[in-house]
C-alpha cells in the first residue's frame, strides 16, 4: 500500500512515452506521445499538440487505476498499473488479454510531432532559389516560387513521416518528411527528389 | 497579530488569482470593429501558475502565466514561444464571466470568456471516427481520420480523400482522390448525429457507428 501511495504522489507531471511493447514485442516506432497527470485528479494524453484523451484518474484499493474520460467512457489507460522510479515510469495495461507496457520518461515540455514542427514560414535552403512556403495550422499551405504562387492542403499521416501535398488543382505529390535540425525541414519524394527548407525569421 | 496579518495577506493575494483560475471558453473576440471569435477556443488557468489552451483538441498554448493583482494584468508565457509579444491583458472577472482587454497594433482587443467545466470540441474533433450514412446511396460506411483523410465505402467501391473544416466557420470541404471537391456546412444536432448540408439539395445525415 505504501508503494502504491508513493506512486500516486510521484506520477503527477508530464511524461513522454519512450517505448511501447505488446507481449514483449516493440510496437511500430512512434514518437511525440505524452501523458500528463495533474494533482487535481485530471489527466490529458496526446500526440504532439493533438489531444487524444481528457479525463480523470483515481487509484483503487488493489493498486490499479480507474481512468475515465470526461464523456463517461473508459480511457484506454483504464485498469493500468503504474511503477514510478524517479524520472522514469512504466505503465502496464491488459489490452484484450495481452500485456501492453509503456515506458515513460518525465519531460518538461510537450514533445512535438511532425505536424507541429512543420507549421510556419519556410525558405528554400539554396539562396539562389526564391522559394517560400507557408504551412498553416489548419492544414492549408501557400507556396511561392519564381514569382508564381500555388496553394492547397498538407496532410501528415499517422506514422508522422508521410507527407501528402494536395494542390488546389487536385495534383497530389507524396513525400517523406523529416527535421534534421530545429530549423530545417527536409522532404524526400518517392522518386528521389529532395527539398530542404530553413525556417524563415 | 502576525498570524492575522499573514491571513489577510494570503486572502488578498489569492482571491483575485482564484477568481480567474479554472477552465474558460472564449465567447467573443472583437478586434476594433471586427468580430474575430474563434471556434472552441479555451484556456485552463491553474492555481499553480500553469496555463494550457487550445482550439478544441489542438493545444496552442502551454506554459505559465503571471498575474499582477495591483493592476489586474494577466500575461502568458508559452513554453515554446516565450512571452506573448502582444503583452498583458487587463482582466475583469465577474463570477462566471471574464473579460480581457489590450491594444494590438493600434486596435482595441476585447475577449470575453465563459467559465466551463469541459474542454469544448470543435467540429474537426467531433467528426472523427466511424459513421453510417442514413442515405444508402451515399454509402454504407464513412470513416473520418484525425489526420484529415476519409474513406467512404459504397456499392461503387471505396472513395478516399481528405476533409477540411475552416477554423472560424463550420464549412466542410471534401476532396476525393479523383480530384472532385464538394462544399458543405457541418453540424452536430446531438452526440450521435452529424449532418452535412450542401448549398443545394438534401442534407446528408450520418449516425455514429460503434
Amino acid at each position: 500500500m505504501c508503494a502504491a501511495t508513493l506512486g500516486v504522489s510521484q506520477m503527477q507531471g508530464l511524461w513522454e512515452v519512450q517505448q511501447l511493447t505488446l507481449e514483449g514485442k516493440e510496437v511500430t516506432p512512434f514518437f511525440a506521445r505524452w501523458l500528463e497527470f495533474r494533482d487535481d485528479g485530471s489527466f490529458i494524453q496526446g500526440v504532439g499538440k493533438r489531444i487524444e484523451e481528457i479525463g480523470t484518474w483515481e487509484q483503487l484499493v488493489d493498486g490499479s487505476f480507474n481512468v475515465m474520460l470526461t464523456d463517461g467512457r473508459s480511457s484506454r489507460l483504464n485498469g493500468m498499473r503504474l511503477n514510478v522510479d524517479g524520472d522514469s515510469a512504466k505503465i502496464n495495461i491488459i489490452d484484450e488479454g495481452q500485456l501492453l507496457v509503456a515506458s515513460l520518461a518525465r519531460v518538461q515540455t510537450i514533445p512535438l510531432a511532425a505536424w507541429d514542427m512543420c507549421i510556419g514560414e519556410w525558405e528554400q535552403k539554396n539562396p539562389d532559389d526564391e522559394e517560400q512556403l507557408f504551412m498553416f495550422v489548419d492544414h492549408r499551405y501557400v507556396h511561392k516560387q519564381d514569382g508564381a504562387s500555388s496553394s492547397g492542403y498538407w496532410i501528415i499521416s499517422t506514422n508522422l513521416q508521410d507527407l501528402s501535398i494536395i494542390e488546389d488543382n487536385g495534383q497530389i505529390t507524396n513525400w517523406t518528411i523529416s527535421f534534421p535540425a530545429d530549423s530545417t525541414m527536409r522532404w524526400l519524394s518517392e522518386f528521389g527528389e529532395q527539398k530542404e527548407f530553413i525556417r524563415a525569421n | 497579530m502576525i498570524r492575522l496579518i499573514s491571513f489577510a495577506l494570503v486572502a488578498f493575494l489569492t482571491f483575485p488569482l482564484a477568481a480567474q483560475t479554472g477552465l474558460w471558453e472564449v465567447a467573443n473576440v472583437s478586434v476594433g470593429e471586427r468580430n474575430m471569435t474563434p471556434v472552441a477556443k479555451w484556456f485552463d488557468i491553474s492555481t499553480d501558475g500553469a496555463v494550457l489552451g487550445g482550439n478544441g483538441g489542438m493545444i496552442n498554448i502551454r506554459g505559465k502565466y503571471t498575474y499582477s493583482a495591483s493592476i489586474s494584468e494577466l500575461a502568458f508565457i508559452d513554453e515554446e514561444q516565450g512571452p506573448d509579444p502582444m503583452g498583458a491583458f487587463k482582466v475583469d472577472v465577474n463570477d462566471s464571466l471574464m473579460t480581457w482587454q489590450r491594444e494590438e497594433e493600434g486596435m482595441n482587443v476585447t475577449v470575453t470568456l465563459d467559465r466551463i467545466d469541459k474542454i469544448p470540441l470543435g467540429p474537426w474533433d467531433k467528426c472523427i471516427g466511424p459513421w453510417t450514412p442514413e442515405d444508402e446511396e451515399m454509402g454504407s460506411d464513412l470513416f473520418m481520420g484525425w489526420d484529415r483523410t476519409y474513406r467512404l465505402v459504397s456499392e461503387d467501391g471505396t472513395q478516399r480523400g481528405i476533409w477540411h473544416i475552416q477554423a472560424h466557420s463550420p464549412d466542410l470541404t471534401t476532396y476525393a482522390q479523383d480530384g472532385t471537391s464538394k462544399s458543405w456546412v457541418i453540424s452536430f444536432p446531438d452526440d450521435m448525429t452529424m449532418v452535412w448540408t450542401p448549398e443545394f439539395g438534401d442534407d446528408q445525415v450520418f449516425k455514429k457507428a460503434q
